[in-house]
C-alpha cells in the first residue's frame, strides 16, 4: 500500500470510527491491542491486497434508519465516499460497496441523499412473481388475491405478514381470518409487544383517533404523540391528516383479544 | 455419547462457519447439539476455521440446585457474558457451551435464562462478537421460553443434533403465564375435570361451570406453550367438552365464548380434531340461529374430512405446507421466494454499473437474502466481509 493511500483516510477518529475500525480488523485476521490508525490502514491495505489478487472485493453493511440519520454515520460515508471516488485507480476498481438498510423508505432515502449510496433500490412488499410462488410452494388457500389482501393489509411489514402466511399455510385460513387476531393467534403474538408498547395511554388515544376519524389533523401534544407513532410505523401523514400506516394495525386500537 | 455419521451434521456446521464468517459484531446464534461431545467436535471445527473461540462453560457431574449453585452458575456463565475483563481480547466468538444441561436440573437452567434475559442488552453490549448458544434442543426450548426477549434476537438456528431428535420449536410465551406456571394450571384443570364428573347428570350448571373453568386453564396453559401440540389437543378438546356441558346447562352463549377462544387453537390441530372442533362451532351458531356462519364451519369441517377435488397433496407437499416460515422464526433460506427482477436489478447495480448499492427495506424483508443471491458465485467468503453498524455504539450527537 502506499504511503500517499494511508494519508488520505478522511475523517477524524472518534467512537463511532474506533468500533467501526475494531470490527472490521474482527473480520480480518488481527492483531490486537494497535491503534486506531493502524487498524484503519491495514484494513485499507488488506482490502488493496485482497483486489490485487482476487479482482474484487465485496464489502456489505447492514445498518438501520437511526445510525444513519446520526453525525457518526455521516464521518463513516464520507469515508465511503472517498473510496468509491477512487475506482478510477487501480486497484480500488476491485472495491465493491453494498449496503441493507432497515427503516422506512422515505427516511432512509433522506438520510442517503447525496451519499455514496444514491439511488438506493427499494426491496417493498411482494410482486406479483413472488406471490405466485409463495402461492405454490406453500399451497396458499384462496390464491393469489387472497395473499394480495394480506400483503396489502400488512404493507409487506414481514412480522405481521409472515404470521398470516403462516396461518394461512398451516391451518387453512383465508385472508379475511389470517388478518384478525382473535383468530390468528401467531398474528396476535406479532402485536403483542406493539399493543404492550401502546399501553401508555396518550398512544392508544391518539392511535385509536386515527384509527377511527382517519385523515383528520392533529394538534399539540396529540401531533407529538402521531409523530412517535409514524416514528415506529405505526402512522403516516397524508396530505395533512393522519393516516393509520397499514390496516393490520387497526387491530391494536381496538379492544384486547378475547377480551 | 450418541453415535452419528459426521455427515448428518456436515451441511449445518458449512452454513455455521459460511454465517460466521460473515458476521462482525454481535449476532446470536442457537446450535443444536445432541451432547457435550457433539459440542466439543463443533467447536474444534469452528477453531480450525481460523477463528479465536471463547467458550464459556460449566463443568458438573453433581444435580444443580437453586440455593447451592444459583450464585456459582451466575460467577461461571453470566458473569463471562456481562464483564467485558472476562474476554479475551483476541477471541473472535464467544461460545456459551450449555450442552450438558440435563432435564433433572430444568429449574435451574429455567432460572439462569431468566437471569439472562434480564441483562440481554448488557451481554449485547459486552460480548461485541458472534456468540453461539451450543445446547440440545430441549435446553434451547427451555431457553426459548424463559428468555423470550433475548431469543427475539437470535440471527439463526443451526440443527447440529443427529436427525433423530426432535427439531426445536421454540414456544412463544404470551400473558401473564410463564412456563413455570403451565404444570399448575394443569393440576387445577384436571381437578376440576374430575369433580365435574361428580357432578354428571345431577347439577348440569355446575358441572358446565367446572368444564369451563378447567378449559381457560388448559387454554391458558397451550397459549403459554404454542409449541406444544399435546397442550393445544388437549385445550381443544376441552373446549368441546365443556361446549356441550355448557349446552346441556342451556347456556349455549357460555358454550360459544368457549369455543371461539379454542378457535386459533383448533385452527392448528389436526385434521380429525379440527373437523370436530369446526362441527362444534357450527352446531353452536345454529342453535343461535346464524345460519351463514355454521354453513361456514360446517364447510370447513367437511373440507377436512373429503379428499379434495384435485389430486391428494403428496407427502411432500404436506411437509412444504408444515415446513412454511414460523413468526419470528430463524431465517431459512430455502423458504424464501425468488425474486427475479429484483435480484436483477441488484446484479446489474453491483456488476454492471459497479456503484456502490443500497436495498431499502423493511427489518427481515429479504435485502440480504437478495444480496447474497446477487453475490453468490461473484465472491467467496475470503473476498467479502460483512460489517453490522447497528452492533456499534452511538457516539453522541
Amino acid at each position: 500500500m502506499s504511503t500517499s493511500t494511508s494519508t488520505r483516510s478522511p475523517a477524524p477518529p472518534d467512537d463511532f470510527l474506533r468500533s467501526f475500525a475494531e470490527s472490521f480488523a474482527a473480520a480480518l485476521p488481527q492483531s490486537p491491542g494497535r491503534a486506531l490508525r493502524e487498524y484503519l490502514d491495514e484494513w485499507v491495505e488488506r482490502i488493496l491486497e485482497t483486489a490485487l489478487v482476487a479482482g474484487e472485493l465485496v464489502v456489505t453493511f447492514d445498518v438501520g434508519v437511526d445510525p444513519l440519520t446520526s453525525p457518526p454515520w455521516h464521518r463513516l460515508e464520507g469515508l465511503l465516499r472517498s473510496w468509491t471516488d477512487r475506482k478510477a485507480e487501480p486497484p480500488w476498481g476491485g472495491l465493491q460497496l453494498a449496503l441493507c438498510a432497515s427503516g422506512e423508505a422515505g427516511a432512509v432515502r433522506d438520510s442517503m441523499q447525496s451519499s455514496a449510496f444514491e439511488f438506493p433500490i427499494q426491496v417493498g412488499a411482494l410482486e406479483e412473481d413472488a406471490v405466485s410462488d409463495l402461492v405454490a410452494r406453500f399451497s396458499l388457500p384462496g390464491g393469489s388475491l387472497e395473499v394480495r389482501a394480506v400483503v396489502d393489509a400488512t404493507g409487506g411489514d414481514v412480522g405481521p405478514l409472515v404470521a398470516c402466511l403462516h396461518a394461512m399455510a398451516r391451518d387453512g385460513l383465508g385472508a379475511h381470518d389470517a388478518l384478525d387476531p382473535r383468530r390468528n393467534v401467531a398474528l396476535a403474538d406479532v402485536l403483542a409487544p406493539l399493543r404492550r408498547w401502546l399501553t401508555e395511554p396518550r398512544r392508544m388515544q391518539v392511535l385509536r383517533g386515527v384509527a377511527a376519524h382517519p385523515g383528520a389533523p392533529l394538534q399539540g401534544n396529540a401531533r407529538a404523540v402521531a409523530d412517535s407513532l409514524a416514528t415506529a410505523g405505526r402512522v403516516a401523514m397524508d396530505r395533512g391528516g393522519w393516516r393509520l400506516r397499514r390496516s393490520v394495525y387497526a387491530a391494536l386500537a381496538s379492544a384486547e383479544p378475547g377480551s | 455419547m450418541t453415535e452419528h455419521a459426521p455427515s448428518d451434521r456436515e451441511p449445518e456446521v458449512e452454513r455455521l462457519l459460511r454465517a460466521l464468517r460473515r458476521t462482525a459484531g454481535f449476532r446470536l446464534f442457537t446450535v443444536a447439539v445432541d451432547d457435550p461431545h457433539g459440542a466439543e467436535e463443533l467447536l474444534s471445527a469452528v477453531a480450525a476455521s481460523g477463528a479465536v473461540v471463547h467458550r464459556v462453560h460449566f463443568d458438573h457431574s453433581m444435580q444443580l440446585s437453586l440455593e447451592s449453585h444459583g450464585a456459582l452458575l451466575t460467577e461461571r456463565l453470566l458473569a463471562p457474558l456481562i464483564d467485558p475483563a472476562r474476554i479475551p481480547l483476541n477471541a473472535s466468538i464467544v461460545a456459551l457451551d450449555l450442552a450438558n444441561a440435563l432435564p433433572r436440573d430444568e429449574p435451574v437452567w429455567l432460572w439462569l435464562f431468566e437471569r439472562l434475559n434480564e441483562r440481554r442488552n448488557v451481554v449485547t453490549a459486552t460480548v461485541r462478537r458472534p456468540l453461539l448458544l451450543l445446547a440440545s434442543n430441549t435446553t434451547l426450548h427451555w431457553f426459548a421460553g424463559s428468555s423470550p426477549d433475548f431469543w427475539s434476537v437470535v440471527s439463526a438456528h443451526f440443527d447440529c443434533a443427529p436427525a433423530g431428535e426432535a427439531t426445536v420449536h421454540p414456544p412463544t410465551p404470551r400473558g401473564a403465564v410463564s412456563a413455570r406456571e403451565v404444570g399448575a394450571l394443569l393440576r387445577e384443570a384436571a381437578a376440576l375435570e374430575e369433580s365435574s364428573r361428580q357432578h354428571a347428570g345431577a347439577h348440569p350448571e355446575a358441572r358446565a361451570a367446572q368444564m369451563l373453568e378447567a378449559f381457560e386453564r388448559r387454554a391458558a396453559a397451550a397459549e403459554a406453550m404454542p409449541g406444544d401440540p399435546t397442550l393445544r389437543d388437549e385445550a381443544v378438546r376441552s373446549a368441546i367438552e365443556a361446549s356441550e356441558s355448557a349446552l346441556q346447562a342451556d347456556q349455549p352463549d357460555r358454550a360459544l365464548v368457549a369455543m371461539e377462544r379454542a378457535a386459533p387453537l383448533a385452527s392448528a390441530a389436526d385434521g380429525a380434531l379440527r373437523a370436530r372442533a369446526w362441527r362444534a362451532l357450527a352446531h353452536l351458531h345454529d342453535v343461535r340461529g346464524d345460519t351463514t356462519r355454521a354453513q361456514r364451519y360446517r364447510d370447513r369441517a367437511e373440507a377436512l374430512a373429503e379428499p379434495p377435488t384435485t389430486a391428494a397433496p403428496t407427502a411432500g407437499e404436506c411437509a412444504v405446507r408444515r415446513e412454511a416460515p414460523t413468526p419470528n422464526g430463524a431465517y431459512r433460506r430455502e423458504a424464501c421466494v425468488a425474486r427475479p427482477a429484483l435480484e436483477k436489478k441488484v446484479a446489474e447495480r453491483l456488476w454492471e454499473q459497479r456503484q456502490p448499492t443500497a436495498l431499502v427495506g423493511a427489518h427481515g424483508c429479504g435485502k440480504s437474502w437478495l444480496l447474497d443471491r446477487a453475490l453468490d458465485g461473484r465472491t467467496t467468503a475470503g473476498r467479502r466481509v460483512h460489517v453490522d453498524l447497528d452492533a456499534l455504539p452511538r457516539a453522541p450527537r
